[in-house]
């Protein structure tokens, strides 16, 4: 997601300074809810603080990413990418 | 399973990131060739050789270090790094009485353009609230043991401002050049959770 973040923000869809709060707010969100901080994922914050920026932007709605994620979860075995 | 919501579990969010990826790509707001490109740079081209070079030219020409000091950004810039995460780099200074060492308490803010990517330590909640609350005693388990007469500051790059240590010269290196001083630095030094060895 950071290929496709920093891609965005190449692009001029978005700035650093729009995405950043809402990685700082998906952090603090999901801190609070595990204050022993076990099973921290980086790249899921990162995940949610993009789609809840396109999401609010117009560009991308959660629906659709729902609806994608199902069809590539039909997919056999062995097609899933790497984290880009 | 059929019907209902998927809980946002660990495979289940990678799955997003590709629909995320390829919806994006269909409406044409990411060119999926921009984005192997700036992996790609990522992963070979920017990163702590970088920050070394720049130390490295710090400690020989005292000149460039006065710069770098004054204004990271700009003596950066002269080695040709930037881009991303680079607008404002302030440089700190190690030294005997002073230790430096960074973190970004809110996220993970870390200065491109010299080290590349963050360490997924850096990033964890652990490193980000202990660092700030215990600095001593984290350093300590990251393999740095600092007297007790040396004053440790912890930077905070939760803000527009990226941080970037200038390490202590180690002993007995007089004699080599920039590219061998360079090959020396580590990363761990450049974020002040570490010491640059001697040779």
């Amino acid at each position: 997601m950071l290929g496709v973040t920093m891609a965005l923000l190449d692009a001029g869809r978005f700035e650093w300074s729009d995405f950043q709060p809402r990685l700082v707010a998906a952090v603090g969100r999901w801190e609070a809810e595990h204050p022993d901080g076990a099973g921290y994922r980086y790249y899921e914050r990162w995940t949610e603080a993009l789609e809840s920026l396109l999401g609010d932007r117009g560009m991308l709605a959660p629906a659709a990413i729902d609806e994608r994620a199902a069809v590539l979860a039909r997919r056999p075995a062995g097609h899933d990418h790497g984290h880009r | 399973m059929t019907g209902g919501t998927r809980p946002h579990d660990y495979p289940d969010v990678a799955l997003r990131a590709e629909a995320l990826e390829s919806l994006l790509v269909e409406r044409g707001l990411i060119d999926p060739k921009v984005v192997d490109g700036l992996i790609s740079r990522y992963e070979n081209d920017v990163g702590p050789m970088n920050g070394a070079k720049v130390v490295a030219k710090a400690w020989t020409d005292p000149a460039y270090r006065r710069r770098l000091l004054a204004d990271g950004t700009a003596a950066i810039a002269e080695l040709g790094y930037t881009g991303p995460q680079g607008e404002h780099i302030v440089v700190l200074e190690n030294g005997p009485a002073v230790h430096n060492v960074v973190v970004c308490t809110l996220c993970s803010c870390y200065p491109w353009p010299v080290l590349g990517l963050p360490p997924s330590w850096y990033k964890d909640p652990a490193y980000r609230s202990r660092i700030v609350r215990e600095p001593r005693t984290v350093l300590a388990e990251l393999g740095l043991a600092l007297d007790e007469t040396t004053d440790i500051k912890v930077w905070d790059s939760s803000s527009e401002v990226r941080y970037f240590v200038l390490p202590e010269r180690p002993e007995g290196t007089e004699e080599l050049d920039e590219e061998a001083l360079a090959a020396l630095v580590t990363r761990d030094a450049m974020v002040g959770v570490g010491k640059v060895p001697a040779p």
